[in-house]
């Protein structure tokens, strides 16, 4: 993961510098003294509540919290009596600036039929995209107003889902404080987004991606062997011709590596993977030159990385049907990182409580949008998050793409509680749940020392319809109020 | 082999009656008096009102009925023709108040002006048309023949017996069944230009019926001997009759708050003989403040509602259960076809309306909500002998009427249509 | 393995014949000191499997086979998804799941010959596009429909269709698509020309049937000998032959218009009915004759192909007052074909208010909602009431060409059972408990339905 360490230290230190080069003095002597708050209701998501607690910031980073922590000497200190800590919102799914008219936000109900309409659709495939290693963050403008809307309604983590089913690309991990895209992108190659969706396109592209991917997965383990002709002479005469061209274009790139290495140092490595760029060049020829095999396909790359445990996948099942076909297609599901992500309740297809068993065989946590379902065509109300949660799986909340669902998911988390589900996990659910599905769980989504300050401070119990959002830091800096 | 071959008697009607185009003969129905008197004896009859009779006979005589009754203490005159059905039973002829179908087809609204209550549909009855015929075939014998919903007042319909290829006549039982009116979607898609919102077309109803009501009240004083002669508007005689109470109104009206307005209106504000028909949809939320009401209700086509709980909701069993049992049902015939009223009475059943007020509700009930109870939907001594011979249930499917009278007259037997 | 269905049916007369007065004896009557009689089931227990079977009984009900038969007090026995046995006082085996249904009345799943909706897609392909939890099918199950065809029959000049016949198998991807492609269907009458083309096309599909069963012998003689090649797009037709496939023939069926009258020209489909029967002449097997409006006129004519037919015995057409005697429609036709000894299927009215789906519009009698209606009109059309179960039952599966899978209650076949709480036919009969696949996937007391309407 170094390089996707790579580029928020780099937007860290380019906000930062932004944030010298823009701000006052006294902005930046603020940033420099600890920050203390005092008698506040910390709700940590890493344990039980703490009342009066003391929360200690510097330099961005929580560096003590406690009943009894100390506030260091010099630190400016914020009294929260009478006021509720809890981490930053982590959204793990949404489509905010995608500029074209997210597809995958319209899709599902015109591809899985809405309720006038009780049939799936043909299965055309309309949605079903091959392009896991496009980066949806190349499609982005980043001088939108709706990453600061989000940041104030309390999304210190977003990310951005590209849209589509089967293989869409890669999902994008963002700072929603980012003015340009540089400061906007946390980590490009956030994520893996892998669609389900009725139908036969899609199911075909899964199947042949995920069991090509394992084939080049295979390959990979293999010991590298410098003469594999010999071995496979069939498959390596036509290859051999093309391996030709290969050095003369391949001039002045990194020296040839079997695969990718990415090491958890964060060394300053430009492109250590040519292949992931959406734009390549020569997107069909990898860095290979002494092995002749075909050229790598960039979009099984990806799938072989994940395979691999190098990259980390969002898997959009959105119903019980969904569930089904996709047990379908994998008779056993490969195994990789992955978060399952219910977009919304369909209970044409069923909803995903319906399959508790399989989804819990997918050893992952779930997360679903932060409402009731209802029975079919009718308005009983079910509860597909607590059933979910009393089967053992962990759940988490979608947060939707703008300030405004955000605002929200309090009201329906409210609702979710009274009818049954226990207040932390709902609160769980928009902070650490989401930050692991994301892989960003080491930096957030709680309040533990050593861990980014991105907090947000409520008059009251945020799950209490009279409470208010007071104010949001993120990374130990207070959000202003008004852009 | 050979018991897999049709038996030549059982199949014969069915083929041989199949053709002939040439109606029942009507042997009674012209005779001159003193006709014939006519003993049907049947294993059960059902007499639409009241128990029903085991081992019974009927006894008819010039298209009325004399007597009915258990064969064991009912006299049959010595010179009865006799009539055994054996093991078959006796029901009343149906009675559907919703029949668009006795017109040769379409000749139905008058698609100008919004308010036609100069308009009947006794101008358009075609007695040759297969319709009629088929619909006598399936035991519905008296029909209320109405204009369809396409304006707020279609005209008036005529009352029909579904005696086919008769002369018209004979088909009328009262030319002026009913006055029919629609409230609420069907006028509001077309219906000229004015009265295109529900206000609008209650309002215009509303001045249309004060003049028919005053009209009426002026001739109601002259014929009391009082006041002036009134000047005649024979825009307003048919409407007038309503307001004498010989002609009731037929409202076309679905959904709740349709089906209070409709109450309000014709009960509340106008006090006339008045059928609420449709009553659907939602409009059983409405059903107990019409039972208060004693509204009569003419129900269907549609039987149920799928209502937001994702049960099938019964039409007619909700009505039934608040207490709104002044019920019939119709077809609303083409919506479903004519003949297939005792299904529709069926599916009520299916739905859980009793039995009993189903069979009711498409013999007796419709009769006397039409106001013709005196004469036809129950086998009752004075009564006209419109009745059906059946195998068992007359509203099961499988049992078709295996012969309908018509007033003592033989106008269907099973085979006769196809 | 599929005989030409004229052989089967003879097969299957005699079979019934055969069996009647054995198994039917008079109802209830049956003395329980009989083993013999429940002797089939340990006869038809397989192999026993690697996996235990799970096991379940519907007991003590009244059994409609499908068939047309009926035992009193019976029990149908399922292993896993297949019917294990059927008879009386028959052996449980231990850990068998009992189902109580006395006093109930248990018949195989009503099978519509035409269907949409229920979880299937519009289209092929249907194995990717059912939707298992679609709640049309609970729906449909509630009307004791437990297969249907959907897709298109097919038209045209020759062969086509693509449809599938879809099980509602609540919850149960895999378990949904019992085959597809089991009917091609085209229309009549056709031009000289595509006579000719479909002339053509039978002869080949022959030759080359005959060259690949006789492949062997010339391989042996020649060892250089090519597989014989299929011929251009002759893959339906060869199916056909062989009987993989059942040839629908679409007829132009009795429309029903709304306002009655004014459809006095359609007068007679007899000469299309003959074209479609000369077609299955020309086939040396029998076809499905698709709402053939005269059909009443010549059942013995149809009969003697070994055709079987699909029909709604309420859609309506007046006769040619011109020619009476020879056109319009027939409310016994469903009789007269069956005492012909023509299989028949009932459907839907085609009118503007019925259809092949479950609605929920609020007109009930009409549609799939209540498919039992329309073989009670067969009913009233002088159709014995026993047989007339069949009209949704096996003559339906027959028609569909899945005969072996579906349509009966017989040892060997898919479990799909319905438990009635009276005559399959009555109108206000309800699915209590529906079986499909051996799993229970609806019971009326627990789906919002009908629970509400008890009797």
């Amino acid at each position: 993961m170094n390089m996707q360490h790579l580029p928020r230290s780099l937007s860290f230190a380019a906000c930062t510098a932004a944030l010298l080069a823009l701000a006052s003095a006294r902005a930046a002597a603020q940033d420099a003294r600890p920050i203390a708050f005092t008698n506040a209701r910390l709700l940590t998501m890493a344990g039980e509540p703490i009342e009066g607690g003391t929360l200690v910031v510097r330099n961005g980073k929580i560096e003590a919290i406690g009943k009894d922590a100390v506030v260091p000497a010099g630190a400016r200190v914020i009294d929260c009596t009478d006021m509720t800590i809890m981490p930053g919102l982590v959204s793990a799914v949404s489509s905010a600036g995608l500029t074209q008219p997210p597809s995958r936000r319209t899709q599902p109900t015109q591809q899985r039929g809405r309720r006038s309409m009780p049939m799936p659709m043909p299965g055309g495939g309309g949605g079903a995209q091959d392009k896991a290693a496009t980066r949806v963050v190349d499609g982005i403008y980043a001088k939108q107003p709706v990453f600061g809307d989000l940041l104030r309604a309390g999304v210190t983590t977003l990310a951005l889902t590209p849209p589509g089913s089967a293989f869409p690309g890669l999902g994008a991990i963002l700072n929603p404080d980012g003015k340009s895209l540089d400061e906007l992108t946390e980590q490009a190659e956030g994520f893996v987004q892998i669609g389900m969706s009725i139908d036969a396109q899609t199911k075909k592209l899964l199947k042949g991606n995920f069991d090509a991917a394992a084939k080049v997965l295979e390959a990979r383990k293999k010991p590298p062997e410098p003469k594999p002709e010999e071995k496979k002479p069939e498959e390596a005469k036509p290859e051999a011709k093309k391996e030709e061209p290969k050095p003369e274009e391949k001039k002045g790139e990194t020296p040839p590596q079997p695969q990718p290495t990415p090491t958890p140092d964060p060394k300053p490595e430009p492109k250590p993977e040519p292949k992931q760029d959406p734009k390549p060049a020569q997107p069909q020829q990898p860095a290979a030159q002494r092995r002749p095999e075909p050229p790598k396909n960039p979009n099984i790359e990806v799938l072989a990385d994940l395979l691999e445990g190098k990259r980390r996948a969002m898997l959009e099942i959105s119903s019980a049907a969904e569930m089904l076909h996709w047990q379908q297609v994998f008779e056993t599901t490969p195994k990789f990182q992955r978060t399952l992500v219910v977009q919304s309740y369909n209970t044409q297809q069923g909803t995903i409580d319906e399959v508790l068993e399989q989804a819990k065989s997918f050893e992952c946590a779930v997360l679903l949008p932060p409402t009731l379902s209802t029975t079919p065509r009718s308005r009983m109300l079910t509860h597909p998050a607590k059933a979910l949660h009393d089967a053992g799986i962990e759940i988490g909340f979608l947060l939707g793409s703008n300030d405004a669902t955000v605002k929200q998911t309090f009201f329906r988390l409210m609702e979710l509680v009274r009818t049954g589900l226990p207040s932390d996990v709902a609160l769980r659910g928009v902070t650490l749940v989401p930050a692991k599905a994301l892989g960003v769980q080491e930096r957030t989504g709680s309040l533990e020392v050593g861990k980014d300050a991105d907090l947000l401070v409520f008059h009251g119990d945020p799950l209490t319809p009279s409470s208010e959002l007071h104010a949001v830091w993120r990374r130990g800096q207070k959000v202003p109020e008004k852009p | 082999m050979a018991r897999f071959l049709p038996s030549p008697q059982r199949f014969a009607w069915l083929v041989a009656g199949a053709g002939t185009f040439v109606p029942a003969q009507e042997a009674n129905a012209d005779a001159a008096a003193p006709a014939a008197t006519h003993a049907h004896f049947a294993a059960r009859l059902l007499p639409g009102e009241g128990a029903p009779i085991d081992d019974a006979v009927l006894i008819e005589r010039g298209g009325k009925i004399v007597a009915v009754g258990p064969r064991r203490s009912t006299p049959v005159p010595a010179d009865a023709i006799r009539h055994e059905h054996g093991s078959l039973w006796l029901s009343p002829g149906f009675v559907d108040l919703h029949h668009h179908v006795s017109g040769g087809g379409g000749d139905i609204n008058d698609m100008t002006m919004p308010l036609n209550a100069e308009m009947r549909t006794l101008d358009v009855v075609k007695p040759s048309d297969d319709a009629i015929r088929r619909t006598a075939a399936g035991g519905i014998t008296t029909t209320l023949f109405i204009p369809g919903s396409g304006t707020n007042i279609g005209g008036f319909g005529v009352l029909l017996k579904m005696r086919w290829g008769q002369p018209l006549e004979k088909l009328v039982m009262r030319e002026l069944g009913a006055m029919k009116v629609a409230q609420g979607f069907n006028p509001e898609r077309r219906s000229g230009d004015l009265g295109l919102t529900r206000m609008g077309s209650s309002e215009m109803l509303t001045q249309l019926l004060e003049r028919g009501r005053d009209y009426a009240a002026k001739w109601r004083e002259f014929d009391a001997g009082r006041g002036e002669k009134p000047e005649l508007r024979p825009e307003l005689e048919q409407l007038r009759k309503v307001f004498d109470k010989k002609v009731p109104v037929l409202i076309h009206t679905a959904g709740a708050r349709d089906c209070i307005a409709t109450a309000r209106m014709f009960q509340d504000v106008f006090d006339v003989n008045m059928v609420l028909s449709h009553g659907c949809f939602d409009g059983w939320v409405a059903a107990a403040a019409l039972a208060k009401r004693g509204t009569p209700v003419n129900l269907g086509p549609r039987m149920y509602e799928f209502d937001r709980y994702g049960r099938f909701v019964g039409t007619c069993q909700t009505y039934w259960d608040v207490g709104c049992h002044d019920m019939s049902i119709n077809t609303d015939a083409p919506v479903v076809a004519a003949e297939e009223l005792p299904l529709q009475a069926a599916m009520a059943v299916r739905l859980g309306l009793p039995y009993e007020p189903a069979l009711r509700a498409v013999t007796i009930q419709p009769a006397r909500q039409i106001g013709v109870a005196d004469r036809v939907g129950s086998l009752e001594a004075g009564k006209d002998a419109d009745f059906l011979v059946v195998r068992g249930d007359p509203l099961d499917p499988r049992n078709p009427p295996l012969e309908v009278y018509i007033e003592g007259t033989l106008v269907h037997r099973n085979g006769d249509v196809r | 393995m599929r005989m030409p269905s004229i052989v089967s049916f003879a097969l299957l007369a005699t079979v019934l014949l055969a069996d009647l007065p054995a198994q039917r004896g008079r109802r209830g009557q049956r003395p329980p000191q009989q083993p013999e009689q429940a002797a089939p089931a340990p006869e038809a227990k397989k192999e026993e499997s690697k996996k235990p079977k799970a096991y379940l009984a519907v007991v003590g009900a009244d059994v409609y086979l499908g068939t047309g038969q009926r035992m009193t007090g019976a029990t149908v026995l399922v292993a896993d998804d297949k019917i294990e046995s059927v008879g009386q006082n028959l052996e449980l085996p231990e850990g068998t799941t009992v189902i109580d249904a006395k006093g109930k009345i248990v018949s195989p799943g009503f099978i519509c010959v035409l269907g949409n909706g229920m979880g299937a897609p519009r289209s092929a392909p249907f194995a990717d596009g059912v939707n298992p939890f679609d709640p049309e099918i609970k729906q449909g199950l509630a009307a004791g429909i437990t297969a249907f065809m959907a897709g298109s029959p097919g038209g045209g000049s020759s062969p086509s269709g693509s449809n599938a016949v879809i099980k509602l198998a609540y919850g149960d991807v895999k378990g949904m698509v019992l085959e597809e492609n089991t009917v091609v269907a085209m229309n009549v009458p056709l031009s000289l020309a595509d006579r000719e083309k479909l002339e053509q096309a039978v002869k080949q599909a022959r030759e080359y049937i005959e060259a690949v069963d006789n492949f062997p012998k010339t391989k042996a003689a020649d060892p250089n000998a090519k597989e014989p090649p299929m011929p251009r797009g002759g893959e339906t037709m060869v199916a056909i032959l062989r009987g993989e496939k059942k040839l629908w023939i679409n007829l132009s069926g009795g429309g029903f218009n709304p306002f009655g009258g004014r459809r006095t020209g359609a007068a007679s489909d007899l000469p299309a009915i003959r074209e479609a029967l000369e077609i299955s002449k020309l086939l040396g097997q029998g076809v499905v004759l698709q709402k053939p409006t005269s059909a009443w006129l010549a059942p013995d004519e149809i009969a003697a192909t070994g055709s079987m037919v699909v029909i709604s015995p309420r859609d309506r057409l007046p006769a040619d007052p011109k020619d009476p005697d020879r056109t319009g429609s027939n409310i016994a036709s469903t009789a007269l074909l069956a005492a012909a000894g023509v299989p028949v299927a009932v459907t839907c009215p085609g009118g503007m208010f019925g259809g092949t789906g479950v609605g929920t519009g609020g007109i009930l009698g009409q549609d799939l909602n209540t498919p039992h209606v329309d073989a009670a009109f067969a009913v009233r059309g002088g159709l014995d009431n026993r047989k007339a179960l069949r009209t949704l039952t096996l003559d339906a599966a027959r028609i569909l060409g899945v005969d072996a899978r579906i349509g009966s209650l017989e040892a060997g076949k898919d479990a799909d059972i319905l438990i009635l709480d009276g005559d399959p036919l009555h109108y206000a009969t309800f699915v209590e408990t529906a079986i499909v696949n051996g799993k229970v996937v609806y019971e009326k007391a627990k789906e919002p339905l009908f629970r509400h309407i008890s009797r």
